[in-house]
């Protein structure tokens, strides 16, 4: 409240304090004759006016010459920085109630100084006063209304970007900043704190003084009945800055870490320095993932200049360190709190990740929002609000098949899943990297094996849950129809503008995941590659569209991690891009590209499956031999339990059929037909395909519900290229009857899915491959299991045993056939050397889950085992009783961790070459 | 204009041909793929791990009882590489035991020597013989030495204290047997013998008198719960007149042939059912003219889970020949033969598939060798070898199917200590001795020159 005196004038006229304007002019021809307009018509003039003008540019010169007196203009060199020109008008004015400072891009109004020393003669221990700045020539958009600074070093002003001035800030407050764009300043304190910091030439200089004056115990006030309009010549790059203060490489950043840490308490200091250093290298890395790389270079050449320039830092706070009058918690008010930073992360990777979903948005008051600003779609207000499931239908039906997923696995609980294929997670996500560098497993009797490539997304993936990589597998499980809907819904909008029929199609594809058996039978491989197929198809669209680097390495990428999982999905994108290829024989370079990318990603699994004949339909997880039926195949089901019947499917392929009759739609839906018959091919061949996993393990047929399911995806797909023509006169009639064709595969199957639900084979509960304290103790322990006159299995369980990616993971085969001898032996003509063999071969146990009595007669008569508890009636352990091996037999040479290390690295590098982040152009890089 | 047409085009117009004038030719072809596959129809692959395999051994332990009345001969089918042999209980080596080459002959001290020889298809063998002391009945005792046993089945032993069953631990830790008794009144409980814990290196006695009291035939079943054991039976008749060691039966069988039996006493064929059901067995004699059924035992029941002693009759005259157990259900018997100062235990004699050998002459007593064929004919190779087993002499003997053969090994084998039999066909065979009314018999079985390995798969 602005004291009056009877006239009705602010109390301070009757003894006006003395204000010295200052105005500093560089190059700004452009601005400067409306700027000193402004300045004549002010109500309350300053007592003396001077121009700081560094002679570069001869215009300049001459206005502020025909403007101001020749003893009002101060040259100075080139090249200074902002601070330092107005410290060389100070020097040369005399002594001044207050400094009045301007940019010649600023225009004030004719109340802006009154308003400033309202404000500031409010009170003794005001120190310094802003205006409110709004930008011009928008003239009602606000700038700023005070400043503080965030404590990760970054620039707050509190605004939305382009937030209009309806006089939501109009009370004056204390802030930690105001900028110099019309700051009044006490004289006596500017003179007292050496005025602004020469080491902040052009960012920063504003907080820095603002929260020196704050510490040194005035107050800084913002006085928005005050306002002025700035250009921001200088940020907006209208300004030519030849001869002014060039910038450096990172500078505003390098600026925000120097203000932050001169200006911090000595209390905190260390540990600020901590956050800020780390934060920066975090906020790097970021920047590289995020493909920024001026971003990155930035951040990385401001972490250089401020942290490895220690001395500046020192004599900095030094200088600040006798005029410390109050403390930071005092001053806690005035900067944003410790998570502010980190909550503007969150909104940026929120709105990225609106950016890469897309969700469907329907249009509900008759406006089509395309095309629109966003302040003419703000000032559209509906009516009434509509419910959530007609403003963002899709959204609804995920959010439904997410219930209805969730009611599909009532029984199966967030954490580890198990099944006949299906191995569980590891302890912590470090076992599955230590499994691709590690010299050494502790596998088996150790093994130097490399895992399954699908280790390396799953780990990827389940960074986030270090602890309890189970989770990823749980919600890739449970989860399934929802994701496999979502991705093909995103694909579903490069197909179809048909919204209704578009997400009939993306419910219909979702649920194929669950009726072919994968999800029941914990089939993760197929899983993940149904869930990725629209992905693929995508992807290749979006490189055919736009054949770039970018494309390159996402279509890459996601062809590699569906290789990963289900390595027939090498074949079948090979088939795809040859076809494309055929086509557009343009991009054929970039379609070899993106195999030879994904097969190096593949790495190991090139040959060892991919290139090895039958082997390639063994997918992630143990090889279970399924009994595949080619009917279960027609009817696009994978011939395993969990599947589901086919009277569910069959209305699928009568809508296939029925899709070629209209001849308008023939041509795509033909395309389909093609692709889905290919994919018949393949699950037929699968259907009638034995394979040997490996030495140790006997040949089991080939599962193909992959190739199964996406001849059903097929027909689906032409289905959807069809449903156009039910709007054509022709076909009218049939309107409905195709409606509900197409609506009875999704309802069936949903039924089946929450009827059924995806528990048996699928559990939560782990084998019990050997008894829980051989487990606890971590001994590694032979099962024995089978009959002598049937034939004994012999498998070693170690700490890794029974870990996903380890299931292609064994002793080479000369200890394969070591170990086997020494199992014949035990059970033949056992010696104490046998049992001394076991021990040497770090096996501290021999365990029967359902002994028979002849394998028991024989094991107990061995020398050097010892009978121990265990588990059920029908097992028995025997434990060595002669020195055990603690280390895995096997180790390799340190060339394998090294080739782990490079095939890493080669993952990282297309992983953030596939990242679907854009490259951000700043303010500060465009200057 | 050039009519020349690129290969996308004509692929491109193929296909919209093919599509307008014929929109279902997808569905067609994708019928015929699943008719097709339907063709070769469907493999399930083979999961079985396999059958197990014979593979020779190069491990053979044999325990032989000792007492310092018997004599012992350990010899072996081919050089070994290795033996050591150990007494037990004192559980020093015996180094004159210890040449894997020779057939070896002496006298040890203690409870038994065991022998484990080295070698692959080595297959070592080893038999007793002498004179009982009095205190078990002066009896002449003629036996093998037993291997290491999971099961056995020993029947026919007479109760009066001086029968037992005499079980050595041969491993290296404590080793624990049950044993279950049978008798002619059926099961008899005994928790003494359920868990009998023989240290390593030991041996532990069972009497049969205090475990199985007032029964004149006693069955039992051994069972090896850990480590390594051997079992052998001692049998005194009633009167304390006469003894012989019994080997354990390892398998129960349907057909039981019993060669071996001395040419003099009467005979009696005791046998254990151990179903739960009744077994009916029929006897039959073996001899050089042919097997014929005994008369009047050829539906003989036996009580489920009990023991029964059957006479044979003299008229059968199968003294020095063979008799034939065949059982409905699968069954332990021994032979005894009796004679006014001894008696002779049989136990059933394991079918030749594999070498055997059988000492010439053992303690002063020469063997005489039954060679029986119960069905088809075959034929046995007699080696005769001297103590360095070197072949001194050669016999072959054809054996009609359903005949019996006897053959004196010292006569037709001269200069040889032993003889390895190698037969063709199915051949059992046993060795026995006679001296006045003192009698003794072995059956004969493989030596294990081969083990059966079962078949392995390390996953």
């Amino acid at each position: 409240m602005v004291e009056e005196n009877l006239d009705g004038e602010p109390l301070w006229m009757e003894n006006p304090p003395t204000v010295a304007a200052i105005v500093v002019a560089h190059r700004a021809e452009r601005w400067l004759p409306t700027v000193l307009e402004s300045h004549a018509r002010l109500d309350f003039k300053p007592d003396t006016w001077i121009a700081v003008h560094d002679g570069t540019d001869a215009r300049t010169t001459e206005i502020l010459t025909e403007h101001f007196h020749s003893s009002q203009i101060i040259a100075v060199k080139p090249g200074l920085g902002f601070g330092e020109k107005v410290a060389a008008a100070t020097a040369s004015l005399p002594q001044a109630d207050w400094y009045w400072l301007l940019h010649d891009d600023v225009i004030v109004g004719p109340g802006t100084l009154t308003g400033l020393l309202n404000e500031a003669t409010s009170s003794d221990d005001i120190g310094a006063v802003g205006p409110k700045i709004r930008e011009w020539p928008s003239l009602r958009r606000l700038l700023e209304v005070g400043v503080t600074i965030t404590g990760t070093g970054h620039r707050e002003t509190g605004l939305e970007p382009g937030e209009p001035d309806a006089g939501q800030y109009d009370r004056p407050r204390d802030v930690l900043a105001v900028g110099t764009a019309g700051m009044l300043v006490r004289g006596s304190v500017w003179r007292a704190l050496g005025g602004l910091d020469p080491n902040l030439p052009l960012f920063g200089d504003d907080i820095d003084f603002g929260w020196r004056l704050n510490r040194a115990g005035w107050r800084v006030r913002t006085a928005p009945e005050s306002i002025v309009f700035h250009a921001e010549a200088s940020r907006s790059l209208r300004r030519n800055r030849r001869g002014g203060v060039r910038p450096r490489v990172g500078e505003r950043r390098a600026a925000g870490l120097y203000t932050v840490l001169a200006n911090e308490s000595s209390k905190r200091v260390f540990f600020v320095w901590l956050r800020l250093f780390f934060g920066s290298l975090i906020r790097s890395l970021g920047f590289l993932i995020g493909k920024d790389f001026r971003a990155f270079q930035r951040e990385l050449a401001a972490v250089l200049t401020v942290f490895f320039a220690p001395k500046k830092l020192r004599e900095a706070r030094a200088a600040r360190k006798p005029f410390v009058e109050r403390t930071s918690k005092e001053l806690a008010h005035l900067r944003p709190s410790f998570w502010h930073p980190y909550l503007h992360g969150l909104e940026i990777a929120r709105a990225g990740l609106i950016n890469i979903i897309k969700p469907e948005e329907t249009p509900i008051i008759g406006h089509r929002a395309v095309g629109m600003t966003l302040d003419e779609r703000d000032l559209l207000m509906p009516e009434q609000p509509a419910p959530m499931w007609r403003r963002w239908p899709w959204l609804t039906v995920v959010v439904l098949l997410g219930a209805a997923a969730i009611i599909s696995g009532r029984s199966l609980p967030p954490g580890r899943l198990y099944s006949s294929v299906l191995l569980g997670a590891p302890s912590s996500v470090f076992d599955w990297w230590a499994l691709i560098v590690s010299r050494a497993h502790d596998v088996g009797v150790g093994s130097v094996d490399w895992p399954t490539t699908a280790v390396i997304p799953m780990a990827m993936a389940s960074n986030v849950v270090w602890f309890s990589p189970g989770l990823t597998t749980w919600i890739l499980l449970i989860f399934a129809v929802p994701l496999a809907a979502m991705t093909a819904h995103r694909f579903g909008r490069q197909l179809t503008d048909d919204r209704i029929p578009r997400m009939i199609w993306a419910i219909s594809y979702g649920l194929l995941v669950a009726t072919s058996g994968a999800v029941a039978g914990g089939r993760l491989g197929t899983v993940v590659a149904l869930i990725l197929v629209p992905v693929i198809a995508s992807s290749l669209w979006r490189l055919v569209e736009e054949p770039r680097l970018v494309k390159v390495a996402q279509t890459a990428f996601v062809i590699a991690v569906a290789a990963a999982f289900a390595p027939i999905m090498w074949w079948i994108c090979l088939v795809v891009l040859g076809v494309l290829a055929w086509r557009w024989a343009t991009l054929r370079k970039h379609f070899a590209i993106v195999m030879v990318v994904a097969s190096v990603l593949l790495g190991p699994a090139m040959w060892t499956r991919v290139l090895a004949g039958a082997r390639v339909w063994w997918e992630a997880g143990t090889p279970v031999a399924v009994n595949p039926s080619v009917v279960d195949v027609a009817f696009g089901l994978g011939g395993t339990e969990g599947q589901a019947p086919w009277w569910v499917m069959i209305s699928v392929l009568i809508v296939g059929v029925i899709a070629l009759v209209p001849r308008e739609t023939r041509w795509s839906v033909t395309i389909a037909w093609i692709f889905a018959t290919v994919m018949l091919a393949f699950a037929l061949v699968a259907s009638a395909v034995s394979f040997t996993p490996s030495s140790r393990v006997p040949e089991v047929s080939a599962w193909g519900g992959l190739p199964a399911a996406l001849w059903l995806a097929g027909l689906l797909t032409a289905a959807l290229f069809a449903a156009p023509a039910v709007r054509m006169r022709r076909y009218r009639q049939y309107t409905r009857l195709a409606f509900a064709l197409i609506l009875i595969f999704p309802i069936l199957g949903l039924g089946w899915f929450m009827g059924r639900g995806i528990a048996d084979p699928l559990t939560d509960v782990a084998p019990p491959a050997i008894p829980a304290y051989l487990t606890d103790a971590q001994i590694t322990t032979l099962v024995l299991t089978g009959d002598l006159n049937e034939g004994i299995v012999a498998q070693v369980v170690n700490k890794m045993d029974g870990v996903f990616g380890t299931e292609s993971m064994g002793p080479n085969d000369a200890r394969t056939q070591e170990l086997k001898l020494l199992v014949e032996s035990l059970l033949s003509g056992p010696t104490v050397e046998d049992v001394e063999a076991l021990g040497d071969l770090g096996i501290g146990a021999i365990y029967s889950p359902r002994v028979d009595a002849n394998t028991e007669r024989r094991m107990d008569a061995v020398p050097g085992l010892s009978p121990a508890g265990t588990d059920t009636a029908q097992s028995r352990v025997w434990m060595v009783t002669a020195d055990v091996a603690s280390e895995p037999v096997d180790r390799s040479t340190i060339l394998r961790p090294l080739l782990g290390f490079v095939w890493l690295l080669v993952w990282l590098i297309v992983t953030v070459l596939a990242l679907p982040f854009a490259h951000t152009v700043t303010e500060e890089e465009e200057q | 204009m050039s009519r020349s047409r690129t290969p996308e085009k004509a692929a491109g117009s193929f296909l919209s041909r093919i599509t307008w004038r014929s929109p279902f030719w997808l569905p067609v072809l994708a019928i015929v793929m699943v008719l097709l596959a339907l063709i070769p129809g469907e493999s399930t692959p083979d999961e079985t791990v396999g059958k197990p395999r014979d593979v020779a051994t190069n491990l053979a332990t044999l325990a032989c009882p000792v007492h310092d009345e018997l004599s012992l001969m350990v010899g072996q089918i081919e050089a070994g590489s290795a033996a050591e042999a150990r007494s037990i209980p004192a559980g020093t080596l015996d180094s004159a035991w210890s040449n894997p080459k020779i057939w070896r002959t002496g006298k040890v001290s203690g409870d038994a020597l065991v022998v484990s020889q080295t070698g692959e298809g080595a297959g070592p063998v080893g038999y007793v013989a002498g004179t009982a002391r009095k205190s078990i009945g002066s009896g002449l005792i003629v036996s093998r030495c037993p291997e290491l046993l999971d099961e056995g089945w020993i029947v026919g032993m007479a109760d009066q204290g001086k029968s037992n069953i005499t079980l050595a631990n041969l491993g290296t830790a404590q080793a624990v047997v049950d044993v279950y008794w049978y008798s002619q009144i059926g099961p008899v409980e005994d928790t003494e013998s359920i868990g009998v814990v023989i240290e390593p290196g030991a041996t532990k006695t069972l009497r049969i008198g205090s475990s199985v009291p007032t029964e004149h035939v006693v069955g039992a079943q051994i069972v090896r719960r850990r480590q390594q054991v051997s079992a052998i039976g001692i049998s005194a008749d009633k009167a304390g007149q006469g003894t012989e060691l019994v080997l354990p039966q390892i398998e129960l069988g349907r057909s039981l042939v019993f060669a071996g039996l001395p040419d003099k006493g009467t005979m009696s064929v005791s046998i254990l059912n151990p179903h739960e059901e009744t077994v009916r067995v029929k006897l039959r004699g073996i001899r050089s003219g042919g097997a014929f059924d005994i008369e009047g035992l050829t539906d003989v029941a036996i009580k489920p889970q009990s023991t029964l002693k059957i006479d044979v009759p003299s008229k059968a005259k199968l003294n020095g020949q063979a008799i034939q157990a065949v059982a409905d259900q699968r069954v332990a018997a021994t032979v005894t033969v009796s004679t006014a100062k001894d008696i002779a235990l049989l136990s059933p004699a394991v079918e030749l598939k594999r070498p055997s050998a059988v000492p010439v002459s053992l303690a002063g007593k020469n063997f005489t060798l039954t060679v029986v064929a119960p069905q088809d004919g075959g034929s046995v190779a007699l080696e005769g070898v001297d103590a360095n087993m070197k072949v001194v002499a050669r016999k072959n003997i054809s054996v009609p199917a359903g005949s019996a053969m006897q053959v004196d090994l010292k006569k037709e084998l001269k200069g040889a200590v032993a003889v390895v039999l190698k037969a063709d066909g199915s051949i059992f065979a046993g060795a026995w001795s006679r001296s006045g009314d003192l009698i003794g018999g072995t059956p004969l079985a493989p030596a294990p020159v081969f083990i059966q390995v079962p078949a392995v798969a390390v996953r």
